[in-house]
């Protein structure tokens, strides 16, 4: 033992205080003495003894109850403590005591040899218990310092991941810019330079330069085709509902599908991060509609409060089990949906039942809240 | 005579379109632009009567050049060269002023006559675009106001009227026959779509509503 255990005895009658406080310092504990409950209290408080002897039988209260009231409290409740008793010492009173909290019961009278063996036996189980304590408090520690480091990986690698939609959106803009401006008006000029300067007035000729502007225009029509299909000049332009309202139409055009378009009044613009995911998630989830619903309508809801902006698709079509058809699901555009909500710290949910339709809510908050600081020293 | 002022960033662009025009005997070029800023300023000075105008322009955007050209100089007819046939495009461009909206891709011939038609005082439009105008409009989709109680799905509509009636969660977990947990998840999602803050407000909004009874 590196360092002399500290024992409390608490006993009314002076000459057992006495003689088994001399029996333990004469065995090299540190012994405390206290004659009422009341001074055993204030000792217990002050000293936390690695050991109480407690006396059931005390002038001003019950020992059985000072010790209840030890284990009812934060600062003693880790003490271990062993009540004596000389008169109460059937299985009842020992129970009773048990019950209260005590961690061991010694009956009196007991030689002193033994109850120094118990005392010492007493002081291995606290020295156990009180190591086993400190293991577990060392074990949440490192749970507490992995969580926080685990914590700021995820962090970290949702910063990344929005980073990499950031790039893949600004590549986009910049190549379908490219394509529509730049390519686009090359080949705009070039027909032009043909056209005015160059038509062959030998007929024999003029069909094959025809044909060649022919050429020209379908290679204008693939060019912007791309150039939208990466990304509409018209989000950055003319905004979020113009783009929506166009995309529509070319999806009416391209699906037979009508959609159904409900929004609350949208004065201002969004930031460009929020307008991207907003068309994205309801591109995706109208691609969705056409693949799978079997519908002839689809309703898309857009609205904006003050915290959040909302959006919502949703069909009456063929609709699926949410909860087991999710990994067939997930492949086709919902996890991305889903993921591209919640690097934005929205929220996504996904309404489906077989025949009663499909509906997708994503609500994204309009200012991004810095990520929850990562506690550190929990739990120790 | 026809004046035209020209503004025009590209440069291979510009130089088929100085060709068709220069083409017709009554037509002068005035003068041209290689930025928006370049051609407000070129339209206060030469007064042209027709300003052809590139929609995508650097340094000021074509739309509110437009809308300049329009407010400060109404004679100046303004003619969009775009290379976007999107519809939202030639909306705006017309409300901003412009009298003639042409592709880039356009034939010689469609750019004389989008000039002649601004001149005479009529509106000129690509005839890619006067068709799809005419097309377009019948395929328009239903579009109105939002109600966000829209946005609740049925099981949120249903726990909203028993949050109302003061039920708990568990109660209301009990009486949907779902547990506790998806009846507080339900609660939260319809609250913050609703944009309730407290009980308080939710039983307000049931009232105004008439989902329950003052």
């Amino acid at each position: 033992m590196k360092q002399a255990a500290k024992i409390l005895i608490v006993d009314d009658n002076p000459v057992v205080l006495f003689s088994v406080a001399h029996l333990l310092e004469a065995t090299g504990f540190k012994v405390l003495q206290a004659a009422t409950a009341k001074q055993g209290r204030e000792l217990a408080r002050a000293e936390l003894p690695d050991l109480v002897l407690l006396d059931v039988m005390l002038p001003d209260q019950n020992g059985v109850d000072l010790c209840r009231q030890l284990k009812a409290e934060l600062a003693t409740q880790q003490l271990f403590v062993v009540l004596l008793s000389s008169v109460e010492t059937s299985p009842d009173s020992q129970v009773t005591g048990l019950e209260a909290g005590a961690d061991g019961y010694i009956a009196r009278p007991i030689e002193n040899r033994e109850l120094l063996a118990r005392v010492q036996a007493m002081l291995r189980i606290q020295q156990a218990e009180t190591e086993l304590r400190r293991a577990h408090d060392e074990l949440e520690r490192r749970v507490a310092e992995r969580t926080a480091e685990l914590s700021r990986a995820n962090a970290a690698l949702r910063a990344l991941s929005q980073r990499l939609v950031d790039v893949q959106e600004a590549e986009r803009r910049f190549v379908a810019r490219e394509l529509h401006d730049e390519i686009g008006q090359m080949v705009t000029g070039l027909k032009l330079l043909l056209e005015t300067s160059l038509r062959p007035t030998n007929p024999g000729e003029l069909q094959s330069f025809e044909e060649s502007l022919q050429l020209i225009n379908d290679l204008m029509d693939r060019v912007r085709r791309l150039s939208v299909d990466l990304r509409p000049q018209m989000l950055d332009d003319l905004g979020l509902l113009t783009a929506l309202e166009w995309h529509f139409k070319r999806y009416y055009k391209q699906t037979s599908i009508r959609v159904l378009f409900k929004h609350t009044p949208l004065p201002e613009r969004l930031s460009s991060q929020l307008e991207t995911a907003v068309f994205r998630i309801v591109q995706e989830a109208l691609t969705n509609v056409a693949r799978y619903a079997g519908v002839k309508e689809v309703t898309v809801r857009l609205w904006k409060n003050e915290e959040r902006v909302g959006i919502q698709v949703e069909d009456g079509g063929t609709g699926f089990d949410a909860a087991t058809r999710s990994a067939e699901h997930a492949s086709t555009g919902v996890s991305g949906m889903k993921e591209r909500a919640e690097l934005l710290g929205g929220e996504f949910t996904l309404d489906s039942f077989p025949g009663q339709g499909t509906c997708v809510t994503v609500e994204l908050p309009l200012k991004r809240t810095p990520e929850a600081p990562v506690s550190s020293g929990n739990g120790i | 005579m026809i004046t035209i002022a020209l503004a025009e960033d590209h440069h291979l662009v510009r130089q088929g379109f100085k060709l068709v025009l220069t083409a017709e005997s009554d037509f002068r070029l005035v003068g041209e632009a290689a930025d928006g800023l370049e051609a407000v300023q070129l339209v206060e000075k030469k007064k042209p009567n027709v300003l052809l105008l590139d929609l995508m322009i650097p340094r000021l955007h074509g739309l509110e050049v437009a809308r300049q050209v329009h407010r400060d100089s109404p004679d100046t007819k303004v003619v969009i060269l775009s290379m976007h046939a999107d519809e939202p495009y030639v909306m705006e461009a017309l409300r901003n002023g412009a009298s003639g909206y042409v592709l880039k891709d356009c034939t010689a011939g469609d750019l004389v006559q989008a000039v002649r038609t601004v001149v005479a005082g009529r509106r000129y439009l690509s005839p890619a675009l006067a068709e799809r105008a005419l097309t377009g409009y019948v395929e328009h989709p239903g579009e109105s106001e939002l109600d966000i109680y829209e946005t609740l799905t049925n099981r949120e509509r249903l726990v909203l009227q028993l949050a109302a009636e003061g039920k708990t969660s568990a109660e209301i977990a009990t009486a949907l026959f779902i547990s506790p947990r998806t009846a507080e998840t339900h609660r939260a999602n319809l609250m913050r779509k609703l944009g309730l803050r407290s009980q308080t407000d939710l039983v307000r909004f049931a009232i105004r509503r008439g989902i329950i009874a003052a």
